[in-house]
C-alpha cells in the first residue's frame, strides 16, 4: 500500500482550477521530490495532504487523497490527520518559546506530562535533526536566537516530536546556505528509513541528490513520475525533458 | 541645487509644525503649573472639599478616588467582552460576513458621542434598572465608551503576531485555543495592555458620560457601587463653571493632566516594548 494516494484529485481557487486530475502515489520509507515551475501547484498539492490548503480563502477540492488507506476527508479529526502528516515550510519558523518548548509544543498538547518522557522526546528529536550537540546546553534559551539553518532543523524536530508517518517539506532549503542545506539533506536521507518524505523543491540538483522518485508538475497537471535517475536521464515526455534540461523554468 | 532648497523648505515646514504642537502642549502644561501648581500640596491631594461655597477650601481626595474607581470599573467591565471580540476577529473570524459586520459595528460605536452613551446608560441603568446616579452606572457608561478602543487595540496587537506561528501550530494539529494561550496571547500581551492603558486614560478624562450617570458635587467615593461618586473632570467643571475657585480648578486640572500623562507614558512604553518584540 502506498503511504499517500491521490485519486482523481482536483483543486480550485474560486473558479480557477489549480490541480487537475492528479493520480499519484507516494511510497513509505522513501523520498519523493516534486518539481515544476513556480505557480504550477506544487505547494497546493503538498498542503492539500494535511488540509492546510483549506485555510486559504476560496480553496475547494474534488476527488480523494488517502493517507495509509484512509480518506483525508473522512478521518476522525484534523488533529489526527495532522499528527500523522508533519509539515515544514519554506521560511524557518521558531515559535516564540524556548528551544525545548518548540520541540515539546506538539507532545504537550497531546498529553505528555511526565518530565523524563519530555526530556527523552526533546533529546531524541534534536538528535534526529543533528541539533542536539549544538543546543544541549541552552535548551531553555529562546529559539529565536538560532540561525536560519538551525531554526529549520528545529522545525523538523518539532514536526517529528508528534511521531508523524509522513513528512512534507515545502522548499525547506531555499533560504539556507549550502552548509545548512547539506545538513538537512543528510538528515532527510536518514529519516526516510522510517518515513514517507515528500519534498517540493526548486533546486533540481537537490531533487537528484536526495530523492528516490521525482514527480514533475506543469500547469496543475502531473506530467510524469519516475525513479529520479530515470526521470532526469531519460524522461518520457518532451515537457519533462525541457524542464530538467533547463529550457524553461 | 533647486532640489535641495525644496527639501530644506519642506524639512523646515515639518519642524515648525512639530515645534508648534509641542509648544501648544508645553504652554498648556506650563500655564497649569503656573496657575495651579502653588495650590497643590499634601492637604489638597489628601482631603475633602470644604468651605462655602463647597470647594473653596480643602482638597480633591474623593474626586481622585472616584475617578480611579470609575476607570477601574470601566476597565473591568470592558476588557472581557473587548478582548473576546478581538480574539474572535483575529483568530476565528477571518472569513465570512459576520466579522465584517462586527468590525463595522465596533467602528460605529467608536463614533457615538459620549454624551449619548451617557444618556443611554442614564435611561437604562439610572432610571429603568433603578441604580440611581451611581458608580455602577458611570462605570458602565465609560465601559461602553472605551469598548471599541479595547477591541481595536487588542485586535491589532493580535493581528500583528506573525501568521507563520498560526500556520506551524495548525499543521501540528493542535487546537486554536492551545496556540492562542501558548503563543499568540503572550506574544501580543504588551500591545494589549498598552491598549487597556490608553482606554483608562480616555475614560479618566471623559466628563460627559459621567455627568448624567455617576458624578456628584460632593460624595465620599467609598467604592460602593450604588452610591454617586466625585470625579476629577466633573469636579473641575463645577469649580470652573460655578466660579467657585479658579485656583482650585487649575490645581485640579493639573492633577488630572498629571494622571493622564502618567497613564499615557506607561502605555507608550508598553507599545514600544511590543514593537521591539514584534521585530524580533
Amino acid at each position: 500500500m502506498n503511504a499517500i494516494e491521490f485519486i482523481d484529485f482536483n483543486t480550485f481557487y474560486g473558479s480557477k482550477p489549480v490541480l487537475q486530475n492528479i493520480n499519484l502515489g507516494f511510497d513509505s520509507n522513501s523520498i519523493t521530490a516534486i518539481i515544476g515551475p513556480s505557480g504550477c501547484g506544487k505547494t497546493t498539492l503538498l498542503r492539500s495532504i494535511n488540509r492546510t490548503a483549506e485555510m486559504e480563502r476560496g480553496y475547494k477540492s474534488q476527488g480523494e487523497i488517502q493517507v495509509f488507506g484512509e480518506s483525508i476527508m473522512e478521518v476522525k479529526s484534523l488533529s489526527y490527520l495532522r499528527r500523522q502528516v508533519g509539515m515544514v515550510y519554506q521560511t524557518p519558523v521558531a515559535l516564540p518559546l524556548s528551544i525545548r518548548e518548540n520541540v515539546l509544543f506538539g507532545p504537550r498538547y497531546y498529553g505528555v506530562k511526565n518530565r523524563s518522557e519530555l526530556d527523552t522526546i526533546t533529546e531524541y528529536c534534536l538528535r534526529q535533526v543533528a541539533l542536539w550537540d549544538e543546543v544541549k546546553d541552552r535548551l531553555k534559551r529562546p529559539a529565536s536566537q538560532l540561525s536560519g539553518g538551525q531554526k529549520q532543523r528545529l522545525a523538523i524536530a518539532r514536526a517529528l516530536a508528534v511521531e508523524p508517518r509522513v513528512l512534507l517539506l515545502d522548499e525547506p532549503c531555499s533560504s539556507l546556505d549550502p552548509a545548512s542545506t547539506a545538513l538537512i539533506e543528510e538528515l532527510l536521507t536518514r529519516l526516510a528509513k522510517d518515513l514517507c518524505i515528500i519534498i517540493v523543491t526548486h533546486n533540481l540538483f537537490q531533487a537528484r541528490r536526495i530523492s528516490n522518485e521525482t514527480a514533475f508538475i506543469l500547469d496543475g497537471r502531473l506530467i510524469e513520475k519516475a525513479p529520479t535517475a530515470i526521470l532526469f536521464s531519460s524522461p518520457q515526455s518532451s515537457e519533462t525533458q525541457g524542464f530538467v534540461s533547463g529550457l524553461f523554468g | 541645487m533647486k532640489r535641495t532648497l525644496m527639501d530644506r523648505l519642506q524639512m523646515a515646514c515639518f519642524w515648525v509644525s512639530g515645534l508648534f504642537i509641542l509648544l501648544v502642549l508645553l504652554s498648556i502644561i506650563g500655564y497649569l503649573i503656573w496657575r495651579g501648581g502653588p495650590f497643590i500640596n499634601s492637604e489638597f491631594i489628601m482631603s475633602s472639599p470644604s468651605g462655602f461655597p463647597l470647594g473653596t477650601e480643602g482638597g480633591i481626595f474623593p474626586a481622585i478616588k472616584g475617578t480611579l474607581w470609575l476607570i477601574l470599573l470601566a476597565l473591568i467591565m470592558s476588557i472581557i467582552p473587548g478582548l473576546l471580540t478581538a480574539i474572535y476577529l483575529s483568530e476565528y473570524g477571518r472569513q465570512g460576513q459576520l466579522p465584517v459586520i462586527i468590525n463595522l459595528l465596533v467602528q460605529s460605536m467608536a463614533g457615538v458621542p459620549s454624551i449619548i452613551t451617557g444618556l443611554f446608560v442614564y435611561a437604562l441603568g439610572v432610571v429603568t434598572l433603578g441604580w440611581g446616579i451611581s458608580l455602577l452606572a458611570g462605570g458602565l457608561a465609560l465601559a461602553i465608551m472605551v469598548f471599541p478602543v479595547i477591541v481595536i487595540s487588542s485586535r491589532d496587537a493580535l493581528l500583528a503576531v506573525d501568521d507563520n506561528y498560526r500556520l506551524v501550530a495548525n499543521s501540528l494539529g493542535v487546537s486554536r485555543s492551545y496556540t492562542l494561550f501558548r503563543v499568540i496571547l503572550p506574544r501580543a500581551a504588551a500591545g494589549i495592555l498598552a491598549g487597556w492603558l490608553l482606554a483608562l486614560g480616555y475614560a479618566a478624562g471623559a466628563t460627559a458620560p459621567i455627568m448624567v450617570t455617576a458624578a456628584a458635587i460632593i460624595a465620599s467615593s467609598s467604592g460602593a457601587l450604588l452610591e454617586p461618586v466625585m470625579a476629577l473632570p466633573y469636579h473641575l467643571y463645577i469649580l470652573f463653571n460655578e466660579h467657585i475657585s479658579m485656583n482650585h480648578a487649575y490645581a485640579t486640572a493639573l492633577v488630572l493632566l498629571g494622571l493622564l500623562l502618567f497613564i499615557n507614558v506607561l502605555a507608550l512604553s508598553l507599545q514600544s516594548l511590543q514593537e521591539r518584540i514584534n521585530s524580533h
